[in-house]
């Protein structure tokens, strides 16, 4: 093995007292790929920044990064390996390029600045948009808003390749972006690490994601590396009970799953675990050693670290166990919910945004029915126009035992609605009013459903139970839980005005994959168990597989297919939910290709 | 699924909140003058409208501390009156405006619709001509008092006031919470107040502390003009404009009044910018 | 929407203020205390002929709308009537005291950007350093204090003690006038300097956090380019929206420095008419303040076409 290019060596970053990441060590051949992968607050992110040193202003970084073998300093607000040995792409592509320059300036910028003479740099421009995909010239004199995402994206990774640096940190680089781009940029990426033989440290989420792409794979948890391991490895037999826990999080897009299994508890903070094992709060393994100090990261075989006390033992019985499940015989009953022919026109100046055009469907009682779209598809405009939240251009909506109501509701119309639909909705972090407690946010539910309420506290307690939380997080305000927790709370809510259908607008979007499983798994069972339909809105096919027995594919504004989702997404036969199939990630298998 | 550089421990709700000494030294000064406001009567060490014609225009000794204005009056006596009229008048602004902008903030931002459109193009209108000059006319051209000019001043410093809860309830209206409510089949008259209010309330507060401050130096920018409180009586800006004649011979006259409008002015904004960070730190937090 | 036909909705939606705003400006008459002939007559001894030659005069006998649709006539043609106290035209009085009051707000203005926006963006890209924490606490007193007490805390320490600038007067020729100009535009300056400085560092901490300055800093542009091709120009839209406010209210607000200065401008006329109940002057001055608040919106509304490329772009599409 050559000399590495980059290296880290007990990277340690801390603010104040309070340490985010815990002795990082990682190193990066010329030409190699590696993945960092973890959820919120695994501290990746502060790990991919250090890289740059480009670290938060009042971070602390400790430990040594050599780039070429130069040592640098990963604090320092002036560095001469940043951009030009080692270079950055973040995650949205959307804030990422300077809203005041054209995407060509973005490119440009960076060649001059590297002193390329000025009559070469047009051309080089065309050349290197070229590299990234674009062949339409006139995309060099479009300003960011005039692009789509994955075109920014594009854009923004020729910018960021401009000084051909010999490694690229890609910080979530597709993690904003639909399935379909995402897929065409992966490709993109590594295509591009390939020809130019360039390093490349990878940040995500996501396994299939960091499978399908990098050579090797680093898992982090709570601000420290808990497994290393090539990918193939990682994939076929992960060791670290985390790793295994997050591979049987992620919902199969390919067959039901008879339950979803995830991972219980939520990610500790770094600096209250740095004298155990961060994850044995959370592990079906632990044993009194595990808490009596942190395990360290040993090689268990050639190429294959774990930093589990027990891995010797548990090889056998950690598997990720992945049965395909058989769906109870679904018997749904009369019409809940009717759409007929809705269509939804936006104006604004003098254009004009068709947002549905003539969408119909119909909700069963009983019935799991799913949406399932990109961005732009119109799918959360069809929850807004069935909340009454904004008005339909066109077409009606009739609910069961209120009949047809428009878009501009009354009150009173609006409180006959409320007990026939109820919505969760995406973003777990601003759907609580941060003012009220829990108890009172679920109190003022209750008091608009059908029945009265004889005891307000108990009925409470016992919506609190219902969505597994405990009792005593009445009192708590919001600011008080995790994201799983808040969704769970917004759950409770909805079900407390007994709605016959809920209304789901992806909920389970800005969770964590180790969170989604526990919140995914009860939602089916109010809907299995308690006969509450649910419509359930979603970019993920894995999650409409394992939710909804029915599907509608949404795509720009149009059913473009419908059908059982077993078949629909076995045997899709639009050319749209073909595309979209291909391009979900998978654990195994390439589908990059 | 967020990739932003965020520590886990970021939040720590239990943290207690530290005011920092200029906020204490601040409500300090806020303190003296209430005090002098209600207690002149007792510690003045002169009757404030007590003229004195042999000891005019005296610079500081140990008689008058900080000397004699043109009609020989104590200029510190006067300077513990003029508080009446320092924090009076910009309260009842603050809290008139502070009152009548919430109220039309929540509701053209909450409602919107034709009340809205109403209301901000009225305010478009007043936006048109500075306010201090519109005082001015009114206030000169009716030859009205003290209390007429605090009138104009709730008038012309509500419109600041609306935009401002407005801004801030139009943000809120789009957060998921306030779709969860409606949802949930909750009226819109509750939403307004029991959902958004409380999550404005920052704003709202901070709003009504600047708007003090900015009744107190509109106030006495009357007054040095001659508009508003009574020729004669002990404010603040009639002192300065008094006695401008006599900067030469005791600038303390002058210059006391002055001092006193703009510590008490400086003391109010910086409770304001605290209070604001305080309590949106508490709201905001997530 | 075409730059001139949005240029043209702004100066529709201008027009329209207008017309309300003289409405209410030509109601004055009506609404003030006592017989409107009583005050149009002024100073001048009120026998009944000299009411009745008033009213006669100013057509006060005609209906409401009548006397208001004439009076708009002579607006538009720049004639407000003659002041009652001293029978010199309105427009005439108006344009030999605009001249000082320009020089002071242009003067403060460029002192204001000049310090305020440097300020403001050292302080905005490094939120909590000494240069920030220095430059929050001046603005937090020069914005709190009022004019008038900053103006003779000057006039104390530089004309009365220091005796380097003179504290009243106007001055002649160009740098005369500056020399004179010097403490008043100071004084107008000192508190728009806190007010723009403060925007400025908003709108640059702002900006200095979003990804796009982070993703530039990963690409090695220099700092130099960064702070202004990045951070100052995309801070420059509530920078410029500020300062075009400042130099409305400047123009017309500089009441207070003009009184303590004794400089003969607009702000002393308005006090010296208001005071002499002068409603011709009063209403002229009103009309031609509302008038060049609403011009420099417009500029300022046009100029972001200039440096917001959606806007550009906008308005050659369609």
């Amino acid at each position: 093995m050559n000399e590495p290019l980059l290296s880290v060596d007990d990277l340690g970053i801390a603010v104040d007292h309070r340490e985010l990441v815990h002795r990082v060590s990682l190193h990066l051949a010329r030409g190699e790929s590696l993945a960092l992968v973890g959820e919120s607050g695994s501290g990746k992110s502060l790990t991919a920044r250090a890289l740059v040193s480009l670290l938060p202003s009042g971070l602390r970084a400790t430990g040594t990064l050599h780039v070429d073998g130069a040592e640098v300093d990963p604090t320092a607000r002036a560095a001469g390996h940043r951009g030009r040995q080692v270079a950055l792409l973040l995650q949205d592509p959307f804030t990422m390029l300077n809203p005041t320059m054209t995407a060509g300036d973005h490119i440009a910028e960076t060649l001059s600045a590297a002193g390329r003479p000025r009559a070469d740099v047009p051309a080089e421009v065309t050349r290197r948009l070229a590299e990234v995909g674009i062949t339409d010239p006139s995309v060099a004199g479009r300003y960011p808003f005039e692009l789509s995402g994955g075109m920014s994206q594009r854009v923004a990774l020729a910018a960021a390749l401009a000084n051909d640096p010999g490694v690229l940190v890609a910080d979530e680089p597709t993690t904003a972006l639909d399935a379909t781009t995402q897929h065409d940029v992966l490709a993109l990426l590594r295509r591009i690490q390939a020809d130019r033989g360039m390093g490349l440290v990878l940040i995500t989420h996501d396994l299939r994601v960091a499978f399908s792409v990098c050579d090797r794979v680093m898992v982090m948890y709570a601000g420290s590396i808990v497994e290393h391991a090539p990918a193939a490895a990682l994939r076929d037999q992960p060791l670290h009970p985390y790793t295994v826990g997050l591979l049987t999080s992620v919902p199969s897009t390919e067959h039901y799953q008879q339950r979803l299994v995830g991972i219980e508890g939520s990610v500790p903070a770094t600096h209250t675990v740095l004298d155990r094992c961060a994850f044995a709060d959370r592990c079906a393994h632990r044993i009194d050693a595990c808490v009596a100090a942190a395990p360290s990261l040993v090689e268990v075989s050639p190429g294959r670290f774990s930093a589990c006390l027990r891995t010797g033992e548990l090889a056998a019985a950690v598997q990720v166990r992945d049965a395909a499940g058989v769906r109870a015989p679904a018997a749904p009953g009369e019409a809940v919910l009717q759409v007929r022919d809705l269509r939804k026109v936006y104006r604004s100046g003098g254009a004009t945004h068709t947002a549905l055009d003539g969408v119909s469907f119909q909700l069963r009682r009983g019935e799991a029915l799913g949406v399932v779209g990109e961005s732009g598809s119109g799918k959360t405009t069809i929850a807004r126009c069935l909340l009454g939240l904004t008005a339909a251009t066109e077409g009606e909506i009739e609910f069961a035992g209120v009949g047809v109501v428009g878009g501009r509701r009354s009150t009173a119309q609006r409180r006959a609605v409320a007990r026939v639909v109820q919505c969760v909705f995406q973003d777990p972090y601003s759907t609580l009013n941060p003012m009220h407690t829990v108890g009172a946010t679920l109190a003022e539910a209750l008091a608009h459903r059908g029945r009265p309420v004889a005891d307000r506290n108990a009925e409470v307690a016992a919506l609190l139970q219902r969505v597994g939380l405990a009792p005593d997080l009445a009192g708590r305000r919001p600011v008080a839980l995790s994201g799983g927790q808040r969704q769970r709370v917004a759950i409770a809510r909805a079900l407390a005005v007994e709605p016959q259908v809920l209304l789901c607008d992806e909920p389970v979007a800005a969770l964590d994959v180790s969170v989604q499983a526990q919140v995914l798994e009860l939602l089916r069972e109010v809907n299995q168990q308690q006969g509450t339909s649910l419509l359930f809105i979603t970019h993920d096919l894995g999650v409409v597989r394992q939710v909804t027995e029915r599907v509608l594919v949404l795509h720009r504004g149009v059913v473009v297919e419908e059908g059982a989702t077993d078949a629909v997404l076995d045997r899709p036969a639009h050319e749209y939910t073909q595309r979209l199939v291909a391009s979900m990630p998978r654990v195994g298998g390439d589908w990059l290709t | 699924m967020t990739a932003a550089v965020q520590p886990a421990a970021a939040a720590d709700p239990a943290r207690r909140v530290r005011w920092g000494w200029l906020f204490w030294a601040a409500v300090g000064v806020v303190a003296l003058a209430v005090f002098a406001a209600l207690t002149v009567r007792w510690i003045a060490p002169y009757e404030p409208s007590a003229q004195n014609l042999v000891d005019s225009g005296q610079g500081p000794s140990g008689q008058h501390w900080l000397g004699t204005d043109q009609l020989g009056r104590d200029i510190f006596s006067r300077l513990l009156a003029g508080a009446r009229t320092g924090l009076i008048g910009p309260l009842v602004v603050a809290i008139g405006a502070g009152f009548i902008g919430t109220a039309l903030g929540l509701w053209t931002g909450y409602a919107g619709g034709a009340v809205d459109s109403v209301v901000m193009r009225t305010i478009d209108l007043m936006y048109a001509v500075p306010p201090l000059l519109v005082a001015i006319v009114v206030v000169g051209l009716f030859g009205g008092g003290y209390w007429l000019a605090v009138g104009v001043l709730i008038v012309l410093s509500a419109p600041g006031d609306v935009r401002i809860v407005r801004a801030a309830v139009m943000a809120q209206r789009e957060l998921p919470y306030v779709a969860a409510v409606r949802t949930v089949g909750v009226g819109p008259l509750r939403i307004a107040v029991r959902h958004v209010l409380p999550n404005v309330t920052p704003t709202v507060v901070a709003n009504v502390l600047l708007q003090f401050v900015v009744g107190l130096i509109a106030l006495s920018g009357l007054a040095f003009l001659g508009l508003g409180v009574e020729a004669g009586s002990p404010d603040w800006g009639l002192m300065v404009a008094e006695n401008r004649g006599i900067l030469d011979l005791n600038p303390w006259a002058v210059i006391g009044p002055a001092v006193c409008i703009s510590l008490l002015a400086i003391a109010v904004t910086v409770i304001g910018d605290r209070v604001y960070e305080v309590l949106s730190q508490r709201t905001a937090a997530r | 929407m075409t730059l001139a036909a949005y240029a043209l909705r702004r100066i529709a939606a201008i027009l329209v203020i207008l017309v309300v705003l003289s409405l209410l400006v030509f109601g004055l008459l009506a609404l003030m205390p006592g017989d409107p002939a009583l005050t149009l007559l002024g100073p001048k001894a009120s026998t009944p002929e000299a009411l009745a030659a008033v009213r006669e005069r100013f057509g006060l006998n005609d209906p409401f709308l009548t006397q208001y649709a004439r009076w708009v006539g002579n607006a538009v043609r720049g004639d407000f009537g003659e002041s009652i106290y001293s029978g010199d035209p309105v427009t005439t009085l108006i344009a030999d005291r605009v001249g000082v009051t320009a020089w002071l707000a242009v003067y403060a203005l460029v002192l204001t950007v000049l310090v305020a926006v440097p300020l403001g963006l050292a302080a905005g890209t490094r939120p909590g350093s000494r240069t920030d924490r220095a430059a929050t606490a001046v603005s937090l007193i020069t914005l709190s204090a009022p004019t008038f007490a900053v103006g003779f805390l000057l006039i104390y320490v530089f004309a009365v003690t220091l005796d380097w600038f003179p504290s009243f007067g106007a001055g002649d020729g160009f740098f005369d006038t500056l020399w004179h100009m010097t403490l008043p535009a100071v004084t107008l300056a000192a508190g728009q300097t806190a007010v723009l400085l403060r925007q400025t560092r908003a709108a640059t901490m702002d900006v200095a956090e979003r990804d796009f300055v982070t993703f530039a800093r990963a690409r090695a542009i220099s700092p130099g380019r960064i702070r202004q091709r990045y951070v100052l120009r995309n801070a420059s839209l509530p920078v410029l929206t500020s300062a075009g406010l400042l130099l409305a209210y400047g123009l017309t607000g500089a009441v207070l420095v003009e009184n303590v200065f004794a400089l003969q401008g607009l702000g002393t006329l308005l006090v010296r008419s208001v005071a002499q109940l002068d409603l011709p002057v009063v209403q002229g001055l009103a009309m031609f303040t509302a008038l060049l608040v609403l011009l420099t919106n417009l500029v300022v509304d046009l100029l972001y076409f200039a440096l917001d490329p959606r806007l550009r772009r906008a308005a050659v599409v369609s």
